[in-house]
């Protein structure tokens, strides 16, 4: 076998229904051992996270406040996935995979919310008060010895996986969408990629909080109003749309085609893949973003992840899929990319689809190269950061001309595997986690491991 | 230059051993309280104390039992006020008379004014309900240094007292800071924590255990045992119920001041 084939073998099982089954396994084990959190806890979880959001700092530990950190997070889960990726769930698996998608999200709360624990949890403080944490650090820190090369395993995945899901497909795809929209020549696109993120990253985990802050959230609440002016447009059809999602959810919709199985099967995979993969529970990326979070209990910035997932998966995916739906696009159109445009259905709706797709995966393209440079660092020391900065700025460059299809491929594939060691971690570590929540809950002061 | 404590010599009696000489000033200093009272020409000409002037100065001053004082030749370094030390002194003995049947007040006035959680009834007139609303978290030379009220502040201050609707606890002289509100969870607690240097500092200062009084923007006060913990610069953690009776949250700005309960003083 060579090692393209290996690749595909690979990838067909990183990202295939079998591995669902352990995100789904792994969200569900969390969600007992946390004590159901996301549902028993959902109001303080509110109130601690949305409910302060005006309250910037908490002051202990850390280098960046806890919603900048979600926001860095934020950023990065939120790109193609979003859009094109719940258009494309829908294409394939019908209105009923969007309920599906909240099922896999909602179990995909407690994975996150136990990964930014955890990386608050085993994260590394250093003499000149900066932090460093993440999968690698509570796999290396709290496995038993045995299996601690899990996390220079997962580093060596993460800091590769980087250029693939986070910089040469983001670049590639802001470069497209824009020519298309706009005729903007690719390598224009590339060199202002480039020179932009070159500048964030080189400010390290303050400036890309600083620019995550400010733009993540107006990222959102502008998704959220053009989101809210397509709905008012297709303002009719969104009660049927809603219906929809209910009726088709066990696939009932191919049963009257007599092939039922097959339809709840396509639904199941298409809807669960999405509640798993667009919000990256289970691959312990963001936790990564969570370590530099300013908190005083690992607790309470696992309370930042909850909302991540919620954000992304119950908020975003789920505007994004009211709007293809109750557009009708979904029964007619061929592609994901071409539904998706189409979908908005406002004037110059290719535009605003340009451009909030450009905006998505320029935060992904970011934030990104902050956890690929961590995961970097953890392997080869600080000296690493620069040379590793510089070499994803090149990329982020050559990644808007395209034709790196064969790479990106690899990089997808090592991607997927990161969440292994990651989900094995999480099933070990699931009893430090729920005692750190109960520990929380009875009002005892966090002690961080020596 | 003549130094000695108003416990020995009180200031009317003081006054009357200074009308001999011909000019100086007075300098009074007792918790809660710094006066200064002026000579020249066997006339007082000036008379300052707690932002008060004039014979209410003096009527302020002419209240403290304790205090340090120190009279120099020196003249006083401005003029605020003419009587002859022969009026003032007239004046001021029916008033030091009256200051004596005040038995309730402390003699400490750098004491704090606390409402007690008392279920007696006790009619208050509206002079003494404004005292009342007036007195919370207060030095007792707080409330009294009203211009033109002092006297009847005082006797006003001395019924509450006594009919224990105030009461007084030292002061620690460690001012009060704010602090942001961060709730826990879990079994009901009325601890508060604080960050471990701020509670060390405080500790220090106080030299001994101390309770923290919270005061809400809301202006709802609450006093509560306090313990320090780490990583919490800058903050208070309030119990979530607490807080919620604060009508305060996460992130509110409390006024925190750590006080000392009698039998708590310090050593």
């Amino acid at each position: 076998m060579d090692l393209l084939s290996l690749n595909a073998l690979l990838n067909r099982y990183v990202w295939g229904p079998e591995m669902m089954l352990v995100f789904l396994a792994v969200g569900l084990y969390l969600t007992v051992r946390t004590g159901f959190v996301q549902f028993s806890k959902i109001g303080i979880i509110f109130r601690e996270t949305l409910g302060a959001i005006r309250e910037r700092a908490l002051g202990a530990g850390g280098e960046i406040t806890p919603f900048q950190a979600t926001m860095v997070a934020l950023g990065a889960t939120m790109g193609q996935g979003n859009l094109i990726g719940v258009t494309a769930a829908i294409l394939i698996g019908g209105p009923g995979a969007v309920f599906w998608m909240w099922i896999a999200g909602i179990l995909g709360m407690a994975t996150k919310f136990a990964e930014a624990v955890l990386a608050v949890h085993f994260r590394q403080r250093y003499a000149d008060g900066s932090v460093s944490g993440g999968p690698m650090f509570y796999l290396s820190l709290g496995l038993p010895r045995g299996l601690r090369w899990l996390g220079g395993l997962y580093a060596f995945l993460a800091a590769l996986a980087a250029f693939g899901i986070g910089n040469l497909t983001q670049s590639s795809a802001m470069a497209g969408s824009l020519e298309a929209a706009f005729g903007v020549p690719v390598g224009l696109t590339g060199l202002f990629v480039a020179l932009v993120a070159a500048f964030i990253l080189a400010g390290g985990v303050r400036r890309i909080a600083v620019f995550a802050q400010a733009l993540v959230p107006l990222m959102l609440l502008g998704f959220l109003a053009a989101g809210a002016y397509a709905l008012a447009m297709h303002g009719a059809a969104l009660a049927g749309a809603i219906a929809a999602i209910f009726q088709h959810a066990f696939g009932v919709q191919a049963a009257a085609g007599g092939a039922a199985g097959y339809a709840l099967q396509q639904t199941l995979k298409a809807g669960v893949g999405r509640g798993i993969f667009s919000n990256e529970a289970g691959l312990g990326s963001a936790a990564i973003a969570h370590a530099q979070a300013q908190v005083d209990h690992p607790v309470r910035q696992g309370f930042w992840g909850v909302i991540e997932v919620f954000l992304d998966t119950l908020v975003v995916n789920t505007v994004m899929a009211l709007i293809v739906l109750a557009s009708g696009v979904w029964q007619e159109a061929t592609s994901a990319p071409q539904a998706f445009v189409a979908a908005w259905g406002i004037p110059g709706g290719s535009s605003v689809a340009a451009l909030v797709l450009a905006l998505f995966v320029f935060t992904t393209l970011v934030s990104w190269g902050f956890y690929g440079e961590e995961a970097a660092s953890f392997l080869f020391g600080e000296g690493i950061r620069w040379p590793y900065r510089i070499t994803y700025i090149v990329f982020a460059f050559v990644g808007a001309l395209g034709g790196f299809e064969l790479l990106t491929t690899v990089a997808d594939t090592l991607n997927g595997l990161m969440a292994i060691p990651n989900l094995l971690g999480l099933v070990l570590l699931g009893g430090v986690v729920a005692g750190l929540v109960r520990g929380f809950f009875r009002g005892e002061p966090w002690r961080p491991p020596r | 230059m003549l130094t000695g404590n108003l416990s020995d010599l009180p200031l009317l009696e003081l006054l009357q051993t200074l009308a001999a000489g011909s000019g100086g000033t007075l300098r009074i200093r007792a918790r809660g309280v710094e006066g200064t009272v002026g000579f020249a020409r066997r006339r007082v000409v000036f008379a300052e104390a707690l932002g008060l002037s004039g014979l209410d100065a003096l009527i302020l001053l002419t209240g403290l039992r304790q205090g340090r004082f120190e009279y120099t030749g020196k003249p006083p370094p401005e003029e605020n006020f003419e009587a002859s030390l022969e009026a003032v002194l007239t004046e001021l003995a029916g008033i030091a008379d009256e200051w004596k049947r005040l038995a309730h007040l402390p003699e400490d006035w750098g004491r704090l004014l606390r409402q007690t959680a008392s279920r007696r009834e006790l009619e208050l007139s509206l002079d003494e309900l404004g005292v009342f609303a007036d007195a919370e978290g207060r030095t007792v030379a707080e409330v009294l240094a009203v211009p033109g009220e002092v006297l009847a502040r005082a006797r006003v201050l001395d019924r509450l007292l006594k009919h224990q609707v105030l009461a007084t606890i030292p002061s620690l002289g460690v001012g009060p800071v704010t602090l942001v509100a961060l709730p826990y969870y879990g079994p009901q607690s009325l601890t508060a924590y604080v960050d471990y240097d701020l509670y060390q500092r405080w500790a220090e200062e106080i030299g001994g255990g101390f309770k923290l009084r919270v005061r809400s923007p809301r202006g709802i006060e609450a006093s509560f045992p306090v313990e320090p913990r780490q990583q919490i610069p800058d903050r208070i953690m309030l119990h979530d119920r607490e807080l919620k009776k604060l009508r305060a949250g996460r992130g509110t700005r409390l006024k925190v001041m750590p006080e000392v309960e009698d039998g708590l003083t310090k050593p």
